[in-house]
């Protein structure tokens, strides 16, 4: 035995050398985070992060290829080679559609961060300014990311706080009322009303009191709730934010004036910065131009370009119908292309464009008011004046003495011109019930009542024994 | 380790014998002498047999042949004489000698029921194994491989290996009794010189290149090693635990022989070439195709009559296949020295392999060196090391790259007007030219591997052995990729290069004890306990930047790029702490029993269940050695197996139990700025994915075993699946890795070896056949189903399951289409009709997909035969499996018809108002793909794998140029294919090891045949 013994030792030493602990170096776990100031603030920008990361995401590209290209402004173009892009786009999508299912998925993904950053942010100890402005930037993105489910899905579940644990009774959430989700929605930000009027330099981009105020304006504009909706439209309009309209419309997509005046509340971009560069712009562009990368994916719907008159100066901004190769210098004269994001820094490498895609701007806001006020009393001198500000700067002549039918489809119709390509037009086709009509017209015959709203995605319902399909689908 | 002990002693007794010999011939020099002088050779290798003992029948005098395997008798007796030879491990002969010198044959005992059989932690005779081993046949390993689990494809029963690429130096996956788990690895653990090692092509991937991973195997010589067995079931696996469920394969390296010293050159030059290409429209044909989808959609034609009819002159367009297509050199040079005395022994080797592939600038190189060496020092203490470097570099074919020479139109010229490659398609969809990203786009993979082990043996007692091992395996690998301004794929970034570095240094240390004890005649006890650990770190960095001035630099110069990327790198380990034990008691030499087990402690499970326990016990009865199995002597063996085990698989990532904070940037300020969220939910009860298998299995030896069949049954069940089960996307997740699910798997394998001819003729063949079923059990809690597509987990159906659209022919004029079920509301006359399953009167993902079949064969086969006729030898390999699907995806494209990309010829009996096809739907510009049965075909193929034909030069002329052995061989390898599949190759795998999606062929560099020439001298 005593020969044993050394082998035994040896054996005794070799168990001390390795370790069945797991001690991660190139990420944190959960315990270890939300421990200081840097932690909460992390937390909060991880919420923006889902708003326009790379890949498809809500402000980046998905809203175009799983939502306006089922309207009248935007079809696939050569460059969409996804089977469900295309059958989502003629409408003859189910709920088993891949874009169907990412824009639910990625909204739940933001609203489970901005769950965290409320449950937790409370309970680390810092500045309790900079404390309350997190809280409520993330209370105003998680109505953000709630108003546009409800708009498309309908009743949704309301999902409050974070997910911590497995259990089939704490994961299966069933369907709350749409009233209800609209409750929370403008509870949420109506507290976000508290949010700073502005930012110094270096944090510009967050949410505003002014993006808060602008959203409960379209919330409400969605609610048919004139009075608020009008109320704060005018809050946003004569507030202490110092917004206004570019005087050039360009300048809205110019990448040296983003975050200016006229931008309530953008999806941020930077191209050639950690695959923070906004793609959408690659995809309006054409294929077979030398030294632009387009892939042409997106394309103007049908008769949409036809909408605008020659002096409207938002055409030339919004298309692209002549293009010279950066490289060759060679010109080619080229059907309407989407122009709006592009980044001519970039031409080369549209996927790193750097310019921001509006979500809340000051246009849109004008509208709303303008909307708002003609639905509670006609077109009154208040939303005439809101209006012809649009239309003025787009080089239009002021109106007057419109009817009040008159006046409303007239700023439809400039809503649709102001706003193509920005992601509107779905929504504000669902809100004024025009979804149907304005599909039939353009040759989507199969458009119908069921198409209001979205199928819930196949695999929640396969994942979930509480969730139920819409009607229809 | 008692074998070479008792060789020594043997060893040292011929030595005495032959000096006593010698001195009884000088003695007897008188009388009239005849001299009976030959050379003992082995019949199969035609190397020379050291040391056989060769004896005058009838007589007192003997001899033992020389290292080079001659021999001399002295005698008085007069022709004609008979010798008897033996030697251990060859059947005796008796030879009759008429003539002077006599070249006596030996050949190995038939079914080798004496050999000695690696299994974990030790060795045991073939007799009296209780579980089901198979060792692969030597010959396997002399096909011209890249790596060496390349040769277990067709050669071992219940083994099944799939190509998952052409490219030069790329992984294989393999199946050892079908797959266990959904998302965690399926592939078996390789045991090299006792050190275990899981092959993660990951390891060898830092994420910069491009294309299939390089098999991290690939990294060692097939050509040094001795010998591979593969443990199947449970009762040999187990000792191996949580990581034993996917089978293991042990590999031993050569080793030196006690006075046998050889020095060998192997080497074979060969060329090869694409299996086959696939049939495509010429440019008139594409052109009057583009012309119809363009009418389709109510555009002016893109060709007029004119260039239509020029496009028809000869040379007119673009072959693009033929552009990338090469024929390219295959070589591999081998030099190894092996030799010893009875106290050290080593074994020395280097090698240079190098493929080129066929597709213009991509191969594989590899440069490699091996030692091998062992010392005893005195009776009980031994020392010995195995040691082996190399590098290893390889030019992978860029992603997409194949898809892109397909998908080309072959209007697009190779060359624009200035004699530069043509940046890109001119049609709508922007491919890249192929040829130029295949010849100037750097993808580079170059890794260092160095892997090797030291024991120490020291005998405690009588039968008693401690052996202590420390071994590591360092594997570095860096990567480059640079595409140049040149390229459509680099000129949006004006230039960019990447360079990637990935360390994966592992350690191991083992510490057994073994016993062996002989109770009286009736009782042998073999026993081993041990403790091991073994641990290991990866780390890995990327760096990219572009925008370069100029191209020179490559990826030579990263902070020459205007533009830098964002780097990255992360760092993850894991470790396991094992204990192990095993006795194997006999009784009476034919009743054998086994029990192991092992206790795991890992690393990457929850914390409440870091553990896992993992017996096994086994029984087998040696028939033939009983009394009443005499009376049939037809029987030469016969031996039943049962046994029953549970075994583990732990094949997920690090930390995959843990919460991670993940890192999300957001720009704010317009600076970046960063974000902070987990990405999943902490899951600390995380723990092992067991599978149970139970194993019968029959030996059954007939006519002196000329017949040998080995036939095994089995059934796995596999438990708490590693799943990444799915959640409502309500929770912020789509889904958990949790312990859910279940999975069985069973089968039959049958190995039948025969001998059909012996003597001056000889004819071996060796069959395998192997069925798996497997079965998804369940998914978890309400879970049915998990479609990743084209393919579908379901409860109740096998894995790899294709689930698709049903095609129902194409709409023709006279249907009312807007009536009748449809995909899409654009579906008109021409369109493609589906079937509607559910019979709602549209068609949907959500009710009208169905599977259409699997990605798993019913059966795979192989069947080997080995002819040995005077100095030729002839062998050749056929292997091929039944009833499994491919998802061909480069069909699905070129039958798009869209005028965008190219076509398949298909396209030429499409629809049109005249030719109303009802299989091939009209020209249309619709780029997408529905993934329908049309696309899902037949993957059976029964294949020429290799044939070989060699010639060893006869002794008297080898004797003459005093070498041992000089032998010259020519082989094929994949010479011919019978299938039924359209595209490059049935062998594919576009998701590589994927358990999920199996099958999918999409723009996969296709398979070669090879010719080769080769040539081995010993000396």
């Amino acid at each position: 035995m005593k020969k044993i013994l050394p082998i035994l030792a040896l054996l005794a030493v070799g168990t001390s050398c390795t370790t069945l602990d797991e001690t991660p170096k190139s990420f944190v776990s959960e315990e270890q985070f939300f421990q200081t100031q840097a932690d909460a603030v992390a937390a909060v920008n991880a919420i923006y992060y889902c708003l326009n990361y790379s890949g498809q995401t809500p402000y980046n590209v998905l809203f175009s290829t799983g939502m306006d290209m089922m309207s009248d402004d935007v079809q696939p173009g050569p460059g969409a080679t996804n089977a469900d892009v295309r059958s989502q786009a003629i409408l003859s999508h189910s709920s088993t559609g891949l874009r169907i299912y990412q824009i639910w998925q990625q909204h739940y993904t933001a609203i489970n961060r901005a769950n965290i950053a409320v449950d937790r942010i409370p309970s680390v100890a810092f500045d309790e300014t900079l404390k309350k402005r997190l809280i409520l930037e993330a209370k105003f993105l998680r109505g953000l990311f709630y108003f546009n489910l409800v708009r498309l899905y309908g009743d949704v579940p309301l999902v409050l706080h974070q997910t911590k644990s497995l259990n089939p009774e704490d994961i299966y959430v069933a369907r709350t009322s749409t009233d209800e989700v609209y409750k929370q929605i403008v509870s949420d930000l109506t507290e976000a009303e508290g949010l700073p009027t502005s930012y110094s330099a270096t944090d510009v981009g967050r949410a505003t009191a002014g993006a808060a105020k602008s959203l409960l304006a379209k919330v409400y504009l969605t609610r048919s709730d004139w009075d608020n909706a009008a109320k704060k439209a005018e809050e946003v309009i004569n507030g202490p934010y110092g917004y206004d309209l570019f005087a050039n419309y360009a300048d809205v997509f110019n990448v040296a004036t983003k975050n200016g005046k006229e931008h309530i509340f953008s999806a941020q971009f930077k191209g050639n910065t950690n695959s923070h560069g906004n793609s959408q712009a690659l995809r309006e562009a054409p294929t077979g131009i030398t030294g632009v990368n387009g892939n042409y994916a997106e394309q103007p719907g049908n008769g949409v370009y036809q909408l605008f008159s020659g002096k409207d100066k938002r055409r030339d901004v919004t298309f692209i119908t002549s293009i010279t190769s950066p490289t060759t210098g060679k010109t080619t004269v080229i059907d309407p292309h989407f122009h709006k994001y592009w980044d001519n820094s970039v031409p080369g490498n549209l996927t790193e464009s750097s310019a921001n895609v509006p979500i809340l701007r000051f246009s849109d806001v004008l509208l709303m008011h303008a909307e708002a006020l003609n639905e509670k009393s006609g077109p009154t001198t208040d939303a005439y004046k809101s209006y012809n500000r649009v239309r003025v700067r787009a080089g239009l002549d002021a109106l007057s003495g419109l009817s009040k039918e008159q006046f409303r489809d007239s700023v439809y119709l400039d809503r649709r011109k102001e706003l193509v390509f920005e992601y509107s037009r779905w929504f504000d086709l669902i809100r004024t019930k025009r979804m149907v009509s304005a599909l039939q017209k353009i040759g989507k015959t199969n458009a119908s009542e069921k198409h209001y709203l979205y199928p819930i995605p196949q695999y929640e319902i396969d994942n979930n024994p509480k969730m139920k399909q819409n009607p229809g689908w | 380790m008692l074998k070479s002990s008792q060789m020594r002693k043997k060893m040292k007794e011929r030595i005495r014998y032959l000096l006593l010999l010698s001195a009884v011939f000088l003695t007897a020099a008188a009388g009239a002498q005849t001299k009976l002088n030959g050379k003992v050779i082995d019949s199969r290798t035609r190397l020379p047999i050291a040391y056989a003992s060769i004896s005058l029948k009838g007589s007192t005098n003997g001899s033992v042949t020389k290292e080079d395997g001659s021999f001399e008798i002295v005698t008085y007796k007069a022709l004609p004489a008979t010798l008897i030879v033996q030697n251990v491990g060859y059947e005796r002969r008796e030879v009759e000698v008429r003539e002077l010198p006599v070249t006596i044959e030996l050949t190995e005992t038939s079914q080798a029921l004496q050999e000695v059989v690696v299994i974990g932690y030790g060795t045991q005779k073939k007799s009296d194994i209780t579980g089901s081993i198979s060792t692969l046949p030597a010959q396997a390993l002399k096909q011209p491989i890249s790596s060496f689990d390349r040769a277990l494809q067709g050669v071992v029963a219940g083994v099944q290996v799939t190509s998952v690429a052409g490219q030069p130096g790329a992984a294989v996956s393999i199946r050892i009794r079908g797959g266990n788990s959904i998302n965690g690895s399926n592939e078996p653990l390789y045991v090299i010189d006792g050190f275990p090692v899981y092959n993660s092509n990951s390891d060898a991937d830092a994420g910069v290149t491009t294309g299939p991973n390089i098999n991290a195997l690939s990294t060692l010589n097939p050509a040094d090693i001795e010998s591979i067995d593969i443990l199947k079931d449970a009762s040999a696996t187990a000792i191996y635990g949580s990581r034993g469920a996917n089978g293991v394969v042990i590999i031993t390296t050569k080793k030196g022989k006690a006075g046998q010293h050889s020095f060998t050159y192997d080497g074979y030059y060969g060329v090869q070439d694409v299996v086959r290409t696939i049939p495509l429209l010429n440019a008139q044909q594409w052109a009057l195709l583009k012309n119809d989808a363009r009418l389709d959609s109510g555009k002016q034609p893109a060709f007029t009559q004119t260039q239509i009819d020029s496009l028809g002159q000869p040379g007119v367009g673009t072959d693009w296949q033929r552009a990338a297509f090469r024929t390219a050199p295959i070589q591999s040079h081998n030099l190894s020295f092996t030799g010893g005395d009875d106290k050290t022994r080593f074994a020395v080797s280097g090698n240079y392999f190098k493929q080129d592939g066929v597709l213009a600038n991509t191969d594989f190189e590899r440069y490699s060196f091996r030692i091998n060496m062992d010392r005893t020092f005195t009776s009980k203490f031994k020392l010995g090391t195995n040691l082996t470097g190399s590098k290893t570099k390889a030019q992978v074919a860029p992603a997409g790259v194949v898809g892109n020479l397909l998908q080309m139109p072959p209007t697009v010229p190779l060359y624009d007007a200035t004699g530069s490659y043509t940046l890109r398609s001119i049609y709508d969809t922007p491919l890249g030219n192929p040829i130029a990203t295949l010849n100037r786009q750097l993808n580079e993979t170059v890794s260092y591997r160095g892997f090797g082990n030291a024991y120490g043996e020291y005998q405690l007692a009588e039968g008693l052995t401690a052996r202590i091992s420390a071994g590591i395996d360092a594997l570095v690998t860096k990567q480059n990729r640079y595409l140049p301004s040149t390229l459509y794929e680099g000129a949006s970034y004006n230039g960019l290069g990447s360079i990637g570095t990935k360390f994966a240094i592992g350690w191991l240390n083992e510490n057994t004890l073994s016993y062996r004890k002989s109770l009286g005649a009736n009782h042998q006890l073999d026993a081993v306990v041990g403790y091991t650990q073994q641990t290991s770190t990866t780390e890995n960095t990327v760096a990219s930047a572009s925008n370069f001035v100029t191209d020179a630099f490559q990826h030579n110069n990263l902070g020459a790029g205007t533009t830098l990327q964002t780097p990255s790198s992360n760092a993850f380990s894991w470790a396991l702490q094992s204990f192990l034990g095993r006795v194997n008691y006999t009784f009476r030499n034919k009743y054998h029993f086994t029990v192991s087990a092992r206790a795991d402690g890992s690393s990457r499970l929850g914390k409440n269940h870091k553990w896992g326990y993992f017996p096994s016990a086994a029984f087998s009865w040696n028939v033939n050695r009983e009394e009443f199995i005499k009376a049939l002597p037809q029987i030469s063996n016969l031996k039943f197996r049962v046994s029953a085990g549970v075994t583990g698989n732990q094949e997920i990532t690090p930390y995959s139990s843990l919460a991670q904070e993940s890192y999300y940037s957001y720009i704010i300020g317009n600076t970046l700025v960063a974000g902070y969220a987990p990405s999943g939910v902490a899951n600390p009860d995380l723990k092992w994915e067991s599978t149970s298998q139970y194993d019968a299995g029959i030996d059954l030896g007939l006519l002196k075993n000329r017949i040998s069949i080995t036939l095994d049954a089995y059934y796995k069940v596999t438990r708490d699946l590693l799943l990444n089960v799915p959640l409502p996307y309500t929770t912020g997740y789509s889904s958990a890795l949790q312990n859910f699910g279940k999975a069985e798997n069973k089968g039959i394998e049958l190995s039948l070896n025969t001998v059909n001819f012996e003597g001056k003729f000889n004819w071996t063949s060796a069959f395998v056949f192997s069925a798996n079923r497997n079965k998804v059990l369940s998914l978890g809690p309400g879970v049915t189903s998990i479609i990743s597509d084209p393919s579908l987990a379901r409860v109740g159906e096998a894995l790899g399951s294709f689930y698709v659209y049903k095609t129902n022919g194409i709409f023709q004029l006279t249907d009312d289409v807007a009536s009748l079920p449809r995909l899409s509301a654009k579906d008109k006359a021409g369109s493609q009709r589906y079937v509607d399953v559910n019979g709602d009167g549209t068609i949907t993902q959500a009710n009208d997909r169905v599977i259409v079949g699997n990605a798993q064969p019913k059966f795979i086969v192989g069947l080997t035969n080995t002819f040995n006729y005077k100095n030729f030898d002839l062998t050749f390999l056929f292997q091929g499996q039944y009833g499994n699907k491919v998802y061909n995806v480069n069909k699905a494209n070129l039958e798009l018809g869209t005028g965008y990309i190219g076509a398949s010829t298909t396209m030429l009996d499409r629809w049109t108002p005249t030719n109303p096809s009802n299989t091939i739907h009209r020209a249309i510009e619709e780029p997408a793909i529905v993934i329908s049965d049309r696309f899902i075909e037949d993957g059976s193929y029964l294949r020429l794998k290799n044939i070989s034909l060699g010639y060893s030069l006869p002794s008297s002329l080898t004797s003459l140029l005093k070498v041992k052995q000089v032998r010259f061989y020519v082989s094929g390898q994949n010479l011919a294919t019978w299938t039924n599949y359209t595209g490059y190759d049935p062998e594919v795998s576009s998701n590589g090891q994927s358990s999920l999606t199996p099958g999918v062929d999409n723009a996969v560099y296709p398979n070669s045949k090879t010719v080769l020439g080769g040539l081995t001298v010993t000396f």
